[in-house]
């Protein structure tokens, strides 16, 4: 990893905070996760956290938030711009990596904030309810980087997050919701907590075969590029000066 | 150095440029004109390597760790980007070889102000202020478009110093007036014609 990966990175997790999309999914967070203590306060008189409706509005939330960025990179030439000029493409695609995990990071960690403050100070719940739904996430993030990578959307989770609850509701009506839950790793027990271990090695899993996946297939399709630059070089008469400058 | 030997240039389907032989050495800028869909777009991102040619051969003549500088008009940074970002980025960016400090294109606005808040002209001259700053030869494809006079004059002034050591191609249908046009080519109908000597006042 070098000094410009990490600079470009930090760029992108600067301007992806900054735009609509990540304010409109922190917000859903928040309005979905309420709804549940506020019915409960409407039904019941009292204050009660509702892990359910912090999970669903962390799905909802995370449709707009989880992105790395590449999409308004590529399509306001950005990309061609720092491939050409800056950086090479494999250095490019790592910090977009890098810039989807810190939005996984950080939108975990917010929504581990709103599942404190929810949960009137309950730390354990909220860390359990939290760690579950983020590593469900972090199953998904590769898939949503492959998405930006491949297409123009600007919320690339809806492609990845349709298609495992879709593949969700399918097995669960095939092989029943026990079967489902077991081999998706989501049989997690709080009572229990290395019962999450299942999910969360399918997660690690994901990451890393899915991030290497992508860094490989960069550096595959830029090879012939870098064929022509060398072909490129390669050819200059051995007159030329090699610095550019002109002859005498 | 920039060596063309027999290139072929293809826009989709069309051969938009056949048979073009030049050498290109640092000295004047070299012009390449013609009017919308001579394929001078198309021109520029074949020597920029980013399209290969349809046929024939480029040839750089370049120090090992230096390349050619591109640049096209519709590049652009995301609106949510601050100016003062894109600034941190450009300086981390460069290399120890390269101007650490603001050319003369830098826009004078306030570093927290949004990308999108600013005028088409000052997000181009954002790019080109980060290009300038890198050492080596230029491919500018229309580098004048939405800039104010002063900043063409400047951008006039930063490439014909550049031009001195370094080859510099602009790509470009509107030429500033009063340029003397040394060096350069006329494309149309696919065929490359050599530019007069003083064109585009």
């Amino acid at each position: 990893m070098t000094r410009r990966t990490l600079a470009l990175a930090r760029h992108s997790v600067h301007t992806n905070l900054r735009t609509p999309f990540t304010w409109t999914g922190a917000a859903l967070l928040l309005a979905v996760s309420l709804l549940g203590p506020l019915i409960s306060l409407r039904n019941h008189g009292t204050w009660a956290f509702d892990p359910e409706m912090l999970g669903t509005g962390f799905a909802f939330g995370a449709l707009f938030v989880i992105r790395s960025g590449v999409v308004e990179q590529r399509t306001g030439g950005l990309q061609d711009f720092l491939r050409v000029n800056c950086i090479s493409a494999s250095e490019h695609v790592l910090a977009a990596v890098l810039s989807l995990a810190a939005s996984w990071l950080l939108y975990t960690a917010f929504a581990f904030a709103v599942g404190v403050v929810l949960s009137g100070g309950d730390v354990g719940l909220a860390a359990w309810t939290v760690s579950l739904l983020s590593l469900t996430l972090g199953l998904l993030l590769p898939f949503a980087l492959m998405v930006e990578c491949a297409s123009d959307l600007r919320t690339p989770l809806f492609v990845p997050g349709f298609i495992y609850f879709a593949g969700l509701f399918a097995l669960a009506a095939a092989l029943g919701y026990q079967r489902m839950a077991e081999l998706l790793g989501l049989n997690a027990d709080r009572a229990w907590p290395p019962s999450s271990l299942p999910l969360a090695t399918r997660a690690g899993v994901s990451l890393v075969v899915g991030f290497a996946l992508i860094l490989l297939v960069t550096r595959a399709r830029g090879r012939r590029r870098r064929q022509r630059e060398r072909r490129a070089r390669a050819a200059a008469p051995v007159g030329a000066s090699r610095d550019g400058t002109a002859p005498r | 150095m920039l060596g063309l030997t027999e290139l072929a240039v293809r826009r989709g389907r069309t051969l938009v440029v056949t048979a073009l032989t030049r050498e290109i050495r640092p000295g004047p800028v070299f012009w390449v004109t013609g009017p919308n869909g001579a394929g001078k777009s198309s021109l520029m991102r074949v020597l920029a390597l980013l399209d290969p040619p349809a046929a024939g051969a480029i040839r750089y003549g370049l120090d090992p760790d230096e390349r050619f500088l591109y640049f096209h008009s519709e590049m652009t940074l995301p609106a949510s980007s601050t100016v003062g970002a894109w600034e941190r980025l450009t300086g981390r960016l460069l290399s120890a070889r390269d101007r650490p400090d603001r050319t003369a294109l830098w826009p004078d606005v306030e570093p927290g102000r949004r990308v999108g808040r600013l005028s088409t002209g000052e997000r181009k001259r954002l790019l080109l202020d980060s290009l300038l700053r890198r050492r080596g030869p230029l491919l500018l494809d229309e580098p004048y478009e939405h800039l104010s006079p002063d900043s063409k004059s400047a951008l006039s002034a930063a490439l014909r110093d550049r031009a001195r050591t370094r080859v510099v191609v602009v790509a470009t249908n509107q030429i500033p007036p009063a340029t003397a046009v040394e060096a350069g080519i006329r494309l149309e109908a696919g065929a490359a014609e050599p530019l007069p000597a003083e064109a585009g006042s």
